[in-house]
């Protein structure tokens, strides 16, 4: 094993974090956390983000907002969209038609879902919340209306080593 | 015809429409695959801003500059939010380390790395594509005067306009 896991890994740790693998999934993905210090490592952080979103979910949410969130998880389980997008990605002409549709078919066959982590619910408030504020914005730009900021300064945060050492050289005298 | 059988129709008419415009939508959609690290480290940031009570007036502030972007300047941020996500997982998570400590930095010095990052990217062009690799292995500080005497010769040949005096920022400072 690697030292570092791979994205699909760290998607298959972070959905057993959620709870939502199956049985044997589940069994597999403790087992790899329990013998592999990258996967140990991996789960550690994941957890610390965990806290960060716990900390703020035992705050006290306005009327029932939490209730109707939660009720409506419970009643419109959530298509597994990210799967459908990777494998658009990584299949081509029929194959990933017969993915869409074996997707979309059994998408309509799942039971209900777990309720989730107080994390994920808190995720979930996190997310109506900015959807709110963000009415009106096109679904598809909201991350990036959210993230402006970052992203305005991606260039900045790509080169900020380079950018650095520039500073330093230039307050130094050593530069031109 | 069975309901099933209707289902499954359905289904397959849906993904027709969606292999049509599978590759647009795929490539519009900037948000960030459930579970991946990106969606992580973002909500993260999201948590950070409710429990510092910012995300409000940091989403209305970023909602008023997208407002302002032409349709040029959007495609530009959504293309940049798409790299991000492309990005790996430790790219990802060091970008928006490098973004925070951006933040920390005075309004002022903030400024004066983003107008370096603007004549960083002209003077990078203008080395070839070995002379970068090499620009990339070198250390930072030795890198940063290879940098600076570009630079200074782009100018002299009128290349790159030399940089006006320092004013107050143009933009109201990162505030993660």
């Amino acid at each position: 094993m690697s030292e570092r896991l791979t994205q699909f890994e760290l998607d298959q740790l972070s959905a057993w974090c959620d709870g939502e693998l199956d049985a044997a999934a589940t069994a597999d993905i403790e087992a790899k956390v329990a013998s592999s210090a990258a996967w140990a490592a991996a789960y550690r952080e994941i957890v610390d983000l965990s806290r960060t979103m716990d900390a703020w979910a035992v705050r006290p949410a306005a009327g029932d907002l939490a209730q109707r969130i939660i009720a409506r998880v419970h009643e419109e389980p959530a298509a597994p969209r990210h799967v459908v997008l990777r494998l658009v990605g990584v299949l081509s002409g029929m194959a990933a038609a017969a993915a869409i549709v074996l997707a979309i078919i059994f998408a309509g066959h799942q039971g209900p879902q777990p309720a989730g982590t107080d994390a994920t619910v808190a995720a979930k408030k996190a997310d109506e919340a900015v959807k709110a504020d963000l009415a009106g914005v096109a679904k598809n730009d909201q991350m990036v209306v959210e993230n402006l900021d970052f992203f305005q300064n991606y260039s900045v945060a790509t080169n900020y080593d380079t950018l650095e050492a520039i500073d330093r050289v230039e307050n130094t005298g050593g530069g031109m | 015809m069975t309901t099933r059988t209707w289902k499954n129709f359905l289904a397959l008419v849906a993904a027709g429409a969606i292999l049509i415009s599978a590759g647009a939508a795929v490539a519009d959609d900037a948000k960030p695959a459930a579970g991946s690290i990106a969606r992580q480290l973002l909500l993260k940031r999201r948590l950070e801003k409710i429990a510092a009570g910012t995300l409000s007036a940091s989403l209305e502030h970023n909602r008023r500059q997208w407002d302002q972007l032409s349709p040029e300047q959007r495609d530009q941020m959504r293309r940049t939010a798409l790299a991000f996500e492309n990005a790996n997982p430790a790219e990802q998570k060091r970008l928006l380390e490098r973004y925070e400590q951006l933040s920390r930095l005075t309004p002022q010095k903030q400024q004066a790395y983003r107008e370096r990052a603007k004549w960083l990217e002209v003077v990078v062009a203008s080395f070839t594509p070995q002379e970068r690799a090499q620009l990339r292995d070198l250390p930072a500080d030795q890198r940063a005067k290879m940098l600076l005497d570009r630079k200074a010769q782009l100018i002299r040949e009128g290349k790159l306009k030399a940089e006006a005096p320092a004013t107050q920022p143009a933009t109201r400072p990162v505030n993660p």
